[in-house]
């Protein structure tokens, strides 16, 4: 069920990781490529930037604009959690869909993510494979499978 | 045995008897333990949370009497005990239209309710692989294996 994305021609979607890690970095990269997934990465390493880059990018770039954001819940710079608000709080912004990735398995902060406003929590795998398979299966899901909205549209 | 299955407690809010009756009908069918409750609309919706265990994770269709299911969700938003629980809207709706309005009120994801049995089947499948298994969801308990085993 691949969408064609407007403006670009490509039949790429685009996920954003945010990251600090670029040992992680590196893990998507060749996760996707293991799994053959029509996927652009990019990536930010601060949670500062996200904001400013996102709204950069759907005023004046819209082709770079995710379809999906993958956010470490705890970056150095920034939680998660308020990057979340942040973005929630923005109408041109709101919509992105945000998956929360993190090492924890706190119910305090599974609770607080999904009450910012994330779209879902994982935990990141400890094995090369269950980070590939987790990987696949948020392609399959969110690209394959579930409707996503459509940020190219004006607000 | 059923102990290493994956169990999800869904409440499903869906005004179409004929759509739930199916869903009630695959549930022996999943790879999964599903349990699912029913509410007609977007107020059943909120009377079954004031008044049963909360659920895992809502599965709710738009087009409802009553209150319907963009209604029901930006009314979640003003309820601070509710916000934790993960919406995924399964409706007929394709319009693009219907779907960013659907997010920017809340959702968590949107998925095409389908027609035929089999996809449907393959929906539910879809649904608690990745909302029971991958996803961690509020009431997980904190000692389980929450590795991807896909």
């Amino acid at each position: 069920m691949s969408k064609n994305r407007r403006g670009t021609g490509s039949l790429d979607y685009r996920l954003l990781i945010v990251e600090d890690d670029p040992a992680d970095w590196e893990l998507f990269s060749e996760a996707v490529k293991h799994e053959n997934l029509p996927l652009q990465l990019s990536y930010l390493q601060q949670g500062k930037e996200v904001v400013p880059q996102l709204t950069q990018w759907h005023q004046e770039d819209k082709a770079c604009f995710p379809d999906l954001m993958l956010l470490d819940l705890n970056l150095p710079d920034q939680d998660g959690r308020e990057i979340l608000r942040q973005l929630r709080s923005k109408p041109e912004l709101a919509t992105l869909p945000v998956v929360i990735f993190s090492a924890s398995k706190s119910s305090d902060d599974v609770v607080s993510c999904y009450r910012a406003g994330c779209n879902c929590f994982i935990v990141k795998p400890n094995t090369w494979k269950g980070f590939y398979g987790v990987v696949s299966t948020i392609f399959s899901y969110w690209f394959d499978f579930a409707e996503l909205p459509d940020h190219l549209l004006e607000v | 045995m059923s102990e290493n299955r994956v169990k999800l407690h869904v409440l499903l809010v869906d005004d179409d008897e004929g759509d739930t009756f199916i869903i009630e009908d695959l549930l022996e069918e999943l790879s999964y333990d599903l349990k699912l409750n029913i509410a007609r609309n977007g107020l059943e919706a909120f009377q079954y949370l004031q008044t049963h265990e909360e659920p895992d994770l809502i599965l709710l269709d738009l087009n409802m009497p009553r209150m319907d299911g963009r209604q029901f969700l930006q009314k979640k938003l003003t309820m601070p005990e509710y916000q934790h629980i993960p919406v995924v809207v399964l409706t007929t709706s394709d319009a693009q239209r219907d779907i960013d309005q659907t997010y920017a009120t809340g959702c968590n994801s949107y998925l095409i309710k389908p027609s035929g049995i089999r996809e449907l089947l393959k929906t539910l499948e879809m649904i608690g692989t990745f909302w029971g298994k991958v996803v961690l969801r509020p009431h997980e308990p904190e000692d389980s294996e929450q590795e991807a085993r896909i």
